[in-house]
């Protein structure tokens, strides 16, 4: 048999319950504690008036009142960037990033230019081995493509200069489509403060 | 020059219409006054509920965005801005009425028993609470009178929570307080509504 939940709700359990997402905790608690039921009630009953209250209007003319007070603008039309909170939070993060990357980049030349014979004492070896694995990467890429069914079709559309000129158009004619297709995907939509 | 033609405002964001006012176009003024004078008395009515110093706590907080539309920034909601300033404006005058009516003894700088009994005099007597109490019949009523006797800071926070909508996050940054504030004024104040209401069902 379960123990009954002597625990009474939490004011953020009752936040929950008002919003009408409560935990599991609050729904089996509510069924059998009067005293959480009844100011759960209330709370709904209170904050039912409080939306219901009616807007009020200040009295006529309040306009011209205000604008009578107020000196309008005379700046030039300008482009004033719309940032958004998370916008200015992630350019501070890259600001960051940025000036950490470029500090340790300049201060990775500023060593080298001291201790020169001790970075090439490092860095050669490592600079002979990649260019070897990128000449046989280059070798072993270039072998498999030449034996897919495909390459011919490739080949053929490179074989004179005017295919060449074609396909180079082609493929900037597909590269432009995509980036308009992509720029109306991330453009943001307008958001409003209104009410 | 030819005279641009008037947008549609109400097709147009906040930002946007605040753009308009930035290059002098007084229709866009307006169009901002039109838009936020019913919820910006409302919330200064119920904070100081007088409404003839509300009207004038509404104009000044107008002016004082309006006149201040350049130093508005974009990335923030413009409602928030205007709540901002609204809200404080409420609360300096509910701050400085207290100070006027705080000694029940009389002010703290009487030199003399007459000075004294003249200061005493000044405290504010109550009988709008009274006449409010007697004329609230109705449960929205009485929530209105309850809300009167919280505490500034309690009102404007479940005012902004629970009449305008705001989210405890906005709230915090409206009112530059902490989150864990916002949310402890708010249950508070729900908490003081409630024992109100109760009381009210009991009698």
């Amino acid at each position: 048999m379960l123990m009954p939940d002597t625990q009474h709700l939490t004011a953020d359990e009752l936040d929950l319950l008002l919003v009408g997402t409560p935990a599991p905790r609050a729904t089996l608690h509510i069924e059998t504690c009067d005293s959480c039921r009844t100011m759960s009630r209330l709370d709904r009953e209170v904050v039912g008036s409080l939306a219901r209250l009616p807007m009020l209007e200040p009295s006529e003319g309040f306009a011209d009142r205000v604008m009578r007070q107020v000196i309008v603008s005379s700046r030039a039309p300008q482009v004033v960037a719309t940032r958004t909170p998370r916008e200015v939070a992630a350019r501070r993060r890259l600001f960051a990033g940025s000036l950490l990357g470029g500090g340790m980049v300049t201060a990775g030349f500023a060593w080298a230019a001291a201790n020169q014979t001790e970075a090439l004492a490092w860095v050669t070896p490592g600079l002979r081995s990649f260019g070897q694995s990128l000449w046989i990467s280059l070798q072993t890429v270039s072998a498999n493509a030449s034996e897919q069914p495909w390459f011919s079709t490739v080949s053929s559309a490179f074989a004179t200069p005017s295919r060449v000129l074609l396909t180079a158009a082609a493929v900037g004619a597909i590269y432009v489509a995509g980036l308009i297709g992509f720029r109306q995907i991330l453009t943001e939509p307008a958001t409003d403060a209104g009410l | 020059m030819a005279e641009l033609a008037a947008p549609d405002w109400r097709g147009l964001t906040d930002q946007e219409v605040v753009q308009h006012a930035l290059v002098g176009r007084e229709a866009a003024y307006r169009e901002l006054i039109s838009r936020y004078q019913r919820p910006v008395f409302s919330l200064i009515f119920r904070m100081v509920r007088d409404r003839e110093l509300a009207e004038d706590l509404t104009q000044e907080t107008f002016v004082k965005v309006l006149n201040a539309i350049d130093s508005y920034r974009p990335e923030y909601k413009f409602s928030s801005w205007i709540f901002k300033i609204a809200n404080n404006a409420a609360i300096d005058h509910l701050r400085r009425r207290q100070l006027d009516t705080l000694s029940l003894d009389g002010s703290p700088h009487a030199e003399s028993s007459e000075a004294v009994e003249a200061t005493t005099l000044q405290i504010g007597d109550g009988r709008e609470t009274q006449l409010d109490e007697v004329t609230s019949r109705e449960l929205g009523q009485q929530i209105a009178v309850a809300m009167g006797k919280l505490r500034p800071e309690y009102r404007s926070c479940i005012l902004l929570r629970h009449v305008e909508g705001r989210a405890y996050e906005e709230i915090a940054e409206m009112l530059d307080l902490p989150l864990g504030t916002v949310k402890t004024y708010i249950h508070r104040a729900r908490h003081e509504l409630r024992l109100m209401l109760a009381e009210v069902r009991e009698s």
